[in-house]
């Protein structure tokens, strides 16, 4: 489905497939000193490359999905933070 | 060199290249809990003898490759190529060292590849260990503050040998454990209240490969519906935006699941390779998270609660638990304690649960009762405490005889060990833990209770006051007379000191005697003991009272030893009396050609008596020959043992798929043949590696399968030995031979173009053929196959090559099977004695004069219709004289094999065939080629043997 | 929306079988039984998960499966039909860039279970 990469939210909907992922990365890299926020309200997945992209980028969770597992997988991994 | 370590050199080797077997075998996944126990148990041992001595480099290696294997050893079958690659690397290591000590009595200093290794170990045990162990029950007695699970099998993980190890273990250890340290509080106790009645619990981590999308691949997908999820996130490696390629996958996916290990096999079919499944025990998930704030709670409110936790009264606990609760802040240290409390005290109050959230609590608060709350000794009678105690060690005892089959003996065992720990803390026989935490990590190794048993009827039977209220520094044992009977030398007591006797109070004076109290042994002797488990890799209890262990079983076969030198020197004596022995029938031609020796009886008896023994010497001395052969033969696979190792190395290497085989690895032959043949084999091999067979991608091309073959054969033929190595490969093309050679000077176009098919094959052989621009790494610069066929020439053998372009290569070699004693010809020319190898005769013929014709410069004769060129020996030798007729005008021929054509060598004449043993020349004569060497023959005359290869 | 899928089999028999279910299961299904047209068919559509047969006459289905991930579908779920017994096969599938595998005979049942197991959404 469609995202919507608005000034300073990324809004992802629906299943959210590998081919979006440079779009992404691009919005991502042009904000780097900015912060971001992740709108997954409508949002039912996304590929793990995005979800790699997110990991790194670490917008702040601003709505959560309606799957509340998916949800937990997220808001788990955004704040997993990085070290190894 | 001292003779321990001269056997602890050969040992090493033996025990090395052992290794090396299994472990190919478990990378090719056979029998792999054999192998892996195999593999484990000759470590143990090697690392074991090499603390004897001072080799810390490689005792360090060693030890963390023991403990990765009892690691491994939970699970074998998924032993990877990079695991395996590391351990022959530390085999390799090992090997190296041991040659220095060969050479230098001391390894050389190798401190940075030992460091190196270490690590690289630890790292692979740390992964490995990721599937979170059981805690162990005896460790939580000893104030670990770690929440965190402990590593599994811990005989030798509290020790470490490098420093460098012990830095990086404490880090990964955390970093594994920081993920499930993440796990929000009230989930994990949410997972813990679960796990009361739905005990499966499993850690998975899922790896994907970093190309895994171009696959098709979303693996957040796949691990998000791992099924019964309770718990999941993904972790990554550090990682800036700028640089990120985001179609490489470096994230790991953690998961905790209820789902059963079948079920996710079955949910990760595709990729099942890169997950590991840990079972983990919910209690594993109960620690503090610890947070910013705290506040401590007082020494009252402690004590309070204290007593009612000591006294069991749940339901008073629970509310004094929400009372307090509700009075200090929620995100303290302090209140995840008492929250974990209080959700044991709610639902799990008579399991073990509760005394670990107890001891969470206390530890954190470092709660010292202000009262004790130990059993006084005012309280209990010693009789009293003497039954109780005789009643817990005999239930232990039983429960240590239970069933070892059982999911759970594991766990059983440890509780068991656990009361038995108690017990020694309660009777003030603290230290003893140590010695019983050895027993039980030697039990759990080897599922064999029975020292444990031991040391517990050690317990039962042989009770002894011991003082409760002295320390153990100045504990005294007043001893009952049955102990004073016991053997006074340390060696013979390893056990704790038994139990009080209820003598407690009417203690008699401890009396002066004949042996040393029972305690100070037992610490002398502790540590002998220890140092001797530890080296002889058994517990033993050398107590006449307790049955010694089941010693490992000793697979070593029944050989003996035997240093090369001394065959080398029995076979010369043997040499020797052979030649001896043929000078018998000489003395008693000499006899009989006394004066008067035919009639005079006497004589004629002596002769016939030496020539009976001649026949009894000859028989004796055939035997012996032929036993010293025997042990001096040799299986080809003291050669083909390091094949699957080289083949596996070279080919991962080049990048090659090479499936190996090889048969009659049994076939016999002399050791110096073998040895001979070793190097050139070897450079056949890597010749077929590098040259010969193809890549993958090349081979799938032409239609062959991606995998090449590799065939080598070792077979046996009356006295000889015919190896054979068969790839199926490239082959080679006698027309490119043929241009390479003409290319690079070893012969002219003339010749070139005359070639047969077979000629332009052997032209490898010749030297100079490979130069550095078609010579790898691999196949040594310029060494060549003409170096091979030197070799082989040496010792009268054959190679032939064969090849058919595109199909493959063919190289077989022929070795006499012994080069000890050479049959020869005996030949006469000149007046002087020559011998010819019976293996190149192929008869003797006399031809008249006027059979011979000359054409051209060559002279020819005719034997059974056959052109039989002739040659003269003499004018081969360079003799200005011609061949002698007989009497009859005729020529001595001897038939004589020339390559595949036969030729006929004009010598004076035939003086029989002999057994000589051959000696190569020496000194100044060692550069002639006409001669192979020379020897002695009975009548102690020195006899030429001729080199007819290099005179042809 | 429905997910599209594309199965490669030279056999029509087992080309009708599996649209069959896969139909009735709501995805939306294209076929071909020949791996050269779909190759050029694949060339200009982007199904969400590719099926194709490993043992095709007209082109080995590892070659298939090659040129497809050399080309237009780098990132398509793909599953290969095998039969038992062809373990290397399906391995060198694998290691060609496959996704997974299905054995035959497949049930349906295990058939959309697996499907929805790599296809979000399915």
């Amino acid at each position: 489905m469609p995202h919507k990469l608005l000034k300073r939210r990324a809004v992802l909907s629906g299943n959210v497939g590998i081919e979006e992922t440079d779009e992404i990365l691009q919005w991502f890299r042009d904000r780097e000193q900015e912060k971001t926020e992740l709108d997954l309200s409508d949002c039912d997945h996304l590929h793990a490359a995005i979800l790699q992209v997110l990991m790194i980028a670490r917008p702040r969770l601003s709505a959560m999905p309606a799957n509340a597992s998916f949800g937990e997988w997220v808001g788990n991994s955004l704040s997993s933070g990085y070290g190894d | 060199m001292n003779p321990l370590l001269q056997q602890f050199l050969a040992e090493g080797r033996d025990q090395l290249q052992q290794m090396s077997e299994s472990l190919l075998a478990l990378e090719r996944g056979e029998q792999s809990s054999e192998h892996i126990n195999e593999l484990f148990r000759l470590m143990h041992t090697l690392k074991g003898a090499s603390s004897l001595f001072t080799f810390p480099e490689m005792t360090s290696v060693l030890h963390i490759a023991e403990d990765l294997l009892t690691a491994i050893r939970e699970r074998p079958a998924a032993l990877g190529r990079d695991l395996t690659d590391l351990l022959l690397e530390c085999l390799d290591f090992t090997s190296l060292l041991l040659d220095e000590i060969n050479q230098h009595d001391q390894p050389l200093a190798h401190g940075e590849q030992s460091g190196q290794l270490c690590q690289r170990l630890q790292q692979q045990l740390q992964s490995w260990n990721t599937k979170v162990g059981q805690n162990a029950p005896l460790q939580t007695q000893e104030q670990t503050a770690q929440p965190v699970p402990t590593q599994q099998p811990a005989t030798t993980a509290t020790s470490r040998a490098t420093k460098q190890a012990a830095e990086h273990s404490d880090q990964s250890s955390l970093a594994d454990h920081r993920i499930l340290q993440s796990i929000p509080e009230a989930l994990r106790q949410q997972i813990l209240i679960e796990s009361l009645h739905e005990p499966e619990l499993n850690y998975i981590v899922y790896r994907p490969q970093a190309q895994c999308y171009f696959s098709g691949e979303d693996p957040f997908f796949l691990a998000r519906q791992t099924p019964s999820c309770i718990w999941g996130t993904a972790s990554g490696s550090s990682q800036d935006l700028a640089n990120l390629d985001p179609y490489d996958c470096q994230l790991v996916f953690h998961v905790l699941s209820r789902a059963s290990d079948i079920e996710l096999q079955q949910h990760f079919q595709y990729v099942v390779e890169q997950i590991d499944v840990a079972p983990i025990d919910a209690r594993q998930l109960i620690f503090l998270s610890s947070q910013a704030d705290d506040q401590p709670l007082s020494q009252e409110t402690l004590d309070g609660l204290h007593s009612l936790y000591v006294s069991r009264n749940v339901s008073g606990l629970r509310q004094r638990l929400i009372d307090i609760l509700g009075q200090i802040k929620t995100q303290t240290t302090t209140a995840s304690a008492l929250r974990w409390l209080q959700c044991a005290a709610n639902h799990a109050p008579d399991s073990p649960v509760m005394e670990q959230t107890w001891q969470l609590l206390t530890r954190h608060s470092q709660y010292q009762p202000t009262q004790p709350g130990t059993i006084q000794h005012n309280d209990v009678n010693d009789e009293m405490m003497q039954r109780g105690m005789q009643e817990v060690l005999a239930t232990q005892r039983h429960i240590l005889e239970l069933d070892h089959n059982t999911p759970w003996a594991k766990g059983r065992l440890k509780a068991a060990a656990n009361s038995l720990a108690n017990i020694m803390d309660a009777t003030g026989q603290s230290e003893q833990k140590h010695h019983l935490r050895q027993l039980l990590d030697e039990s759990l190794q080897d599922f064999n209770t029975r020292s444990m048993i031991s040391w517990i009827d050690n317990l039962l039977d042989h009770p002894v006051a011991a003082d409760q209220e002295q320390t153990a520094a100045t504990r005294r044992a007043p001893i009952t007379s049955q102990q004073a009977q016991q053997p006074s030398s340390p060696s013979t007591v390893s056990s704790p000191a038994p139990i009080a006797q209820g003598s407690g109070r009417q203690r008699t004076n401890p009396p002066a005697q004949p042996t040393t109290p029972a305690q100070a042994q037992v610490a002398a002797s502790r540590s002998e003991h220890n140092v001797a488990a530890e080296h002889s890799g058994r517990a033993r209890m050398a107590d006449n009272n307790e049955p010694e262990l089941t010693p490992r079983s000793d697979n070593s076969p029944r050989y003996l030893k035997v240093d090369q030198e001394k065959i080398d020197r029995l076979m010369g004596l043997i040499g020797e009396m052979i030649v001896a022995r043929n000078r018998l029938p000489f003395l008693a031609a000499r006899i009989e050609r006394m004066e008067g020796g035919r009639g005079d009886p006497v004589l004629r008896e002596l002769s016939r008596d030496i020539k009976e023994q001649h026949s009894l010497i000859n028989r004796i001395a055939e035997e012996m020959q032929d036993t010293i052969m025997q042990i001096r033969m040799m299986p080809f696979s003291s050669i083909s043992m390091r094949f699957p190792r080289l083949v596996r190395d070279i080919s991962n290497r080049l990048g090659k798929q090479v499936r190996l085989e090889m048969e009659g690895e049994e076939t016999e032959a002399d050791k110096n043949i073998i040895e001979i043949l070793a190097e050139p084999l070897i450079h056949i091999v890597r010749n077929s590696l590098d040259h010969g067979l193809e890549t993958p991608e090349q081979r799938l091309r032409a239609g062959k399968p991606a995998e090449g073959q590799l065939l080598i054969r070792a077979s046996q033929e009356v006295d000889r030995v015919l190896i054979e190595v068969n790839d199926d490969g490239l082959g080679m093309d006698p027309d490119v031979l043929r241009e390479k050679a003409v290319e690079k000077g070893l012969i002219d176009s003339a010749t070139a173009v005359r070639l047969s098919r077979q000629e332009c094959l052997n032209l490898i052989l010749l030297p100079g053929f490979s130069t550095a621009d078609t010579v790898t790494d691999l196949s040594g610069r310029g060494v060549g196959m003409d170096a091979v066929r030197r070799a082989i020439d040496k010792v009268n053998g054959g190679i032939t090559i064969s090849s058919v372009p595109g199909k493959g290569t063919r190289i077989q070699i022929r070795l006499p099977m012994s080069i000890a004693a050479t049959r020869v010809m005996m030949i006469e020319t000149d007046g002087q004695l020559m011998g010819i190898p019976m293996d190149q005769v192929q008869e003797t013929v006399r031809i008249p004069q006027s059979a011979i014709h000359q054409v051209r410069q060559q002279q020819t004769t005719v034997l059974r219709e056959q052109i039989l060129p002739l040659v003269a020996l003499n004018d081969l030798l360079q003799l200005p004289i011609s061949t002698r007729l007989n009497e009859d005008n005729e020529y001595a021929v001897l038939v004589i094999r020339n390559g595949s054509e036969p030729l006929g060598l004009l010598v004076d004449n035939f003086r029989g065939s002999t057994e000589v043993i051959q000696k190569p020349l020496g000194g100044l004569l060692a550069g002639v080629t006409a001669y192979t060497g020379a020897a002695l023959i009975g009548d102690g005359s020195v006899v030429m043997i001729l080199n007819l290869r290099a005179l042809l | 929306m429905a997910k599209f899928i594309y199965i490669v089999d030279d056999s029509l028999t087992m080309l009708m079988s599996l649209r069959g279910t896969l139909e009735l299961s709501g995805f939306q299904v294209e076929t071909a039984d020949n791996p050269h047209a779909a190759l050029q068919r694949l060339s200009s559509i982007k199904p969400d998960l590719i099926i194709t047969d490993i043992n095709m006459p007209q082109m080995d289905g590892l070659e298939l499966i090659q040129a497809l991930r050399a080309g237009s579908q780098r990132f398509t779920p793909i599953l290969t039909l095998t039969t038992e017994s062809q373990g290397a096969k399906r391995d060198e599938a694998k290691r060609l860039g496959a996704t997974g595998w299905l054995v035959k005979p497949i049930s349906s049942a295990d058939l959309t279970a697996v499907i929805r197991k790599i296809l979000p959404g399915a």
